[in-house]
């Protein structure tokens, strides 16, 4: 059950972290667009908020749920902010999970190593967040299709224990924008991210 | 040799062979249990019984060190793999998933028998309708995650619920899937094994068996550093074991050979060397059979032991071997000194009657040993060597060193008033000091190093085992009894918790309900017709798949209709050791223990439970129960040798027939105790049950010297023979002695301190208090 449960985690983490790309992803002009120079674009990280709607098609229900809040990060450190339908704050903060939810507001705390694959799958993002590409390979395998301005990052897990509940991680932006995060699970389940990065 | 000698040889091989037959037969035993102190209140009693036998003293605490993190964790998962399939191990855990991932099937198939929240009403379509909601609630939070896949079996929450129970407490941390320190340098591992902790040689074998399992998984993989380390209940009382051995073994050998030297050197003779040790050999052999006899089996320690409390009869022989002047028949001495040796070997009993009566079966196996190996040491002394000693045996020595001594005993007399100054000023102090500082931690007597010791506290730590201090103690007549009254106390206890006064408890109750309990669940749960109605009712309006709640169902009704879960059923989870170590049956009463965490307001837990039948619900202080017990422990050893040094001081007066002679007689030896527990306590000694037994000893050894004193003997070469004879003795006993004090275990060593220091003594207070005014010529030897 745990494992599932870190899996879902994971899930999370995938969603918060590829919103973490977005913020690094500032205003490099490349000539040559690659993944390499995607790379380096997100390998330069400041400190930023957005906003997001995200959308969850659970095969449990009839109908979708949606969500909205805002996003904050500075570095080794993200906040997920659901305002809407209920209040919820989610924290990435080093090597530990925080999550404020519940009517109590009761604060959850996990330490990432209690959970290996997430573990690695951070270790995974903390090598993209410094463009260290070799180390992200570890986890996925990556493809990256269109331009500079319009171009969209598929990710389809290469470890077992992260294949197990994610089917694919789909991130498309464009102009240093990260627009959609979209992860579907290997279950079905999917869920539809829309970031707009608040003006600065 | 005559007919009658020719007969008693013939006895006593026959007592030989027959003693021989016996201990060649005995049953030898190594377990500390005899050692343990019985305990006067029921709570005690269980808590000797927790030492002895508790889940506690079966657990084995493994730190992995000395390589990369990968390297050591993947050490772990080899260990933990080899003991799982262990026998000898009931249960093994490096904190892996995999144990967890068993153990969470457990529980979601007995989700609805465990879970508290079962109750009558809780299936109903108004509560259903609430779970339901806030399980729409979830899916929108990130605890969504975790929910959904529950959702359809288990829309209660039931499952979870039991799980982060089950989870509260600290865990130690997890890299790369398994159990590591915060450092990260160590992997963790536990394993409990299947002997109790008082099973020295089965958990001799259990680490064995870890080093084993190590030493294949060392080999099967690249590490270059790697160690591993076990510590525990368990494996200290093996490193005990192997320690006060090889020490013993150590000083025991090397105090015979010199002891062996001296006397060689007194009696230039090996056939007499060889018959001073002819009686207390013989008395040690009827010593070990006289325990197996009596007791069934012989603990290693008595043997041990036993040899050095009957050490004193070597003098029997000593005094008959120096005594003897040049062509005197050996009958002749022996009629000299056997009324004194009789008495004192009489004294000596009285010493060991007290550790026979003493309640501990260790120390009553001491004092059976002692009892049975005098008497027959004595007998050997009196019968057997007089008939294998040279015709014409005698020592040279005499002639020289006899008048030497003569003359320093009659000047001895001077020495009276230092003497006495000395005495009183160290009674004075110690009186002033209020006694002599007395050590009631039993953690003092472990031989193991204070490194161990740290290292082990290191690990419980790091392991985040909570410090219990305080418990519940429910009694009851069977199981089912003693869980149904854990539940009762476990109502009020959540009351407790609940208004702030402790933090939280442990209960069996929550791994195995009483099946009353797990009854009333089942009948909480509705027949299948009854549910599904109330499932529609709550689903009314709300966005859920059509058939997402099929599963809880069918998962609800096989609850209902199954047999309530018993302690077999956890056999192959981790909540079997957790049952096991708050569940027990001891001789015929069961026991559950309800551990409480952060007590703010004892005295509201203690109110609050009054209301129970104190004979069922004792809340208990560890700490303070602990104490209490030792401290229980020791005063009993003094009170038996009090009540030995009373009987002593009766004997004397029975046997001397006044009271000025007996004063006489135990004075020297009351002055020698004084001085020798004044000097330990100056030299920053805690006095421990051993100080104790090495004073019996001292009683023992003393009396001989003093009842030798007592005697006034006629004629000067006799006398002179007798002070060579004690003389011999008393270095013997002293050099003995004095090389088991320099042992490394504390207990030989304070039985060594204390023999040779109060032996020497003895015998000097003996010599300056004891010598008449006049030089004894005049008068006529006294029979004693």
């Amino acid at each position: 059950m745990k494992t599932k449960a870190s899996r879902r985690f994971l899930l999370l983490l995938i969603v918060l972290l590829a919103v973490d790309w977005q913020m690094m992803a500032g205003h490099v002009s490349a000539d040559e667009w690659s993944l390499s120079s995607l790379m380096g674009e997100l390998g330069g990280r400041a400190n930023g908020k957005a906003q997001f709607v995200e959308e969850k098609h659970l095969s449990v229900l009839d109908t979708p749920i949606e969500l909205s809040g805002t996003l904050a990060f500075a570095p080794g450190w993200l906040e997920k902010h659901t305002l809407q339908p209920r209040p919820e704050r989610m924290i990435v903060d080093g090597g530990t999970l925080i999550i404020e939810t519940g009517p109590d507001r009761k604060s959850r705390r996990l330490r990432l190593q209690d959970y290996p694959a997430i573990w690695g799958l951070v270790e995974g993002m903390r090598a993209t967040l410094t463009g260290d590409l070799e180390t992200l390979r570890r986890f996925y395998d990556i493809e990256l299709h269109g331009t500079r301005e319009d171009w969209e990052l598929l990710m389809v897990p290469s470890r077992g224990d992260v294949s197990a509940v994610v089917r694919l991680v789909s991130i498309r932006g464009g102009n240093g924008q990260i627009r959609i995060i979209e992860v579907v699970q290997a279950n079905g389940d999917r869920s539809v991210m829309r970031v707009e990065e608040a003006a600065s | 040799m005559t007919r009658s000698a020719g007969v008693t040889f013939v006895v006593w091989l026959l007592f030989i062979g027959a003693c021989i037959g016996i201990v060649s037969n005995s049953r030898f035993s190594t377990d500390l249990e005899a050692f343990l102190p019985g305990a006067p209140t029921p709570a005690q009693q269980l808590l000797v019984d927790q030492l002895r036998d508790g889940v506690v003293s079966r657990m084995i605490l493994i730190a992995i060190e000395g390589d990369e993190e990968q390297v050591l964790a993947a050490l772990s998962r080899e260990v933990t793999a080899k003991l799982a399939t262990d026998p000898a191990f009931s249960y093994v855990n490096n904190g892996s998933l995999d144990r967890f991932e068993a153990d969470s099937a457990f529980l979601l198939e007995h989700r609805y028998l465990l879970s508290p929240d079962v109750q009558e009403g809780h299936f109903s379509a108004a509560k259903l309708r609430h779970a339901l909601q806030t399980q729409l609630e979830m899916l929108s939070s990130s605890m969504g995650a975790l929910t959904v896949n529950f959702l359809g079996a288990d829309p209660t929450g039931e499952f979870l619920s039991i799980v982060e129970k089950y989870q509260s407490g600290n865990r130690p941390q997890m890299r790369h899937g398994v159990w590591f320190n915060p450092g990260g340098t160590r992997a963790l591992l536990m394993a409990q094994t299947v002997a109790p902790g008082f099973e020295i040689d089965a958990q001799q074998a259990a680490v064995a068996r870890i080093r084993e399992a190590f030493d294949e998984a060392v080999a099967a993989s690249a590490t270059t550093g790697a160690v591993l380390t076990a510590v525990g209940p368990g494996v200290f009382a093996v490193q005990i074991r192997d320690a006060i051995k090889a020490d013993a073994i150590r000083v025991t050998s090397l105090a015979a050979l010199a002891i062996a030297g001296l006397l060689f050197f007194v009696l230039r003779s090996f056939r007499a060397l060889g018959l001073i040790f002819l009686p207390v050999g013989t008395g040690a052999l009827a010593g070990v059979a006289a325990v197996s006899l009596a007791f069934g089996e012989i603990h290693g320690i008595t043997l041990g032991f036993g040899a050095t409390l009957i050490g004193e009869s070597v003098d029997y022989s000593i005094h008959l071997l120096t005594g003897s002047a040049y062509g005197q028949r050996p009958e002749k001495t022996l009629s000299r000194i056997w009324p004194t040796l009789r008495l004192g070997v009489l004294t000596s009993i009285a010493g060991s009657a007290a550790l026979l009566f003493s309640g501990f079966p260790g120390l009553a196996q001491l004092g059976m040993f002692s009892i049975a190996g005098l008497v027959v040491a004595l007998a050997v002394t009196r019968w057997v060597v007089p008939l294998l000693l040279p015709h014409e045996f005698s020592v040279d020595l005499a002639g020289r060193v006899a008048p030497m001594l003569l003359r320093a005993v009659e000047r001895a007399r001077v020495l009276r008033v230092p003497s006495l100054l000395v005495v009183a000023g160290c009674l004075a102090w110690l009186v002033y000091e209020g006694g002599a500082p007395w050590n009631d931690d039993f953690g003092s007597l472990n031989p193991i190093s204070p490194s161990a010791k740290a290292f082990d506290r290191e690990i419980r730590a790091e392991l985040g085992a909570p410090d219990v201090r305080t418990l519940v103690v429910v009694r009851g007549v069977d199981q089912e009894a003693a869980l149904q009254t854990a539940e009762a106390v476990g109502r009020t206890l959540d009351s407790l918790v609940g208004a702030g006064t402790l933090a939280g408890y442990e209960s069996p109750a929550f791994y195995l309900p009483s099946r009353a309990t797990q009854r009333a669940r089942q009948d909480a749960i509705p027949e299948s017709p009854v549910l599904r109605e109330n499932l529609s009712h709550a689903l009314d309006g709300l966005p859920f798949k059509h058939g997402l709640f099929d599963a809880f169902i069918v998962q609800a009704q096989q609850a209902k209709w199954s047999e309530p879960l018993t302690r077999s059923d956890l056999a192959a989870t981790g909540l079997a050791s957790q049952v096991d170590s708050l569940l027990m049956k001891t001789r015929s009463t069961w026991y559950a223990i309800l551990p409480l965490l952060d007590v703010a307001q004892p005295g509201d837990v203690a109110a609050a439970l009054s209301r129970f039948d104190p004979q069922q619900v004792m809340l208990m202080d560890l700490k303070s129960e602990t104490d209490a017990l030792y401290q229980g422990y020791r005063l009993r050893i003094l009170l038996y040798a009090v009540i030995g040094a009373v009987a002593i001081v009766l004997l004397l007066l029975a046997a001397l027939r006044s009271v000025r002679r007996c004063v006489a007689v135990v004075l020297p030896i009351a002055a020698a105790l004084v001085v020798t527990v004044a000097a330990l306590a100056a030299a920053g000694a805690e006095l421990t049950m051993f100080h104790l037994v090495a004073m019996l000893l001292v009683v023992g050894v003393g009396s001989n010297y003093t009842l030798f004193f007592d005697r006034s003997i006629s004629h000067e070469a006799d006398r002179g023979r007798t002070y060579l004879s004690l003389a011999v003795c008393n270095l013997s006993t002293v050099l003995g002695f004095g090389f088991i004090a320099l042992a490394s275990t504390p207990v030989l060593q304070a039985i060594g301190i204390s023999v040779s220091a109060g032996a020497l003594l003895s015998l000097f207070f003996g010599a300056v208090f004891m010598q008449p005014e006049r030089s004894a010529g005049g008068q006529s030897s006294t029979p004693a």
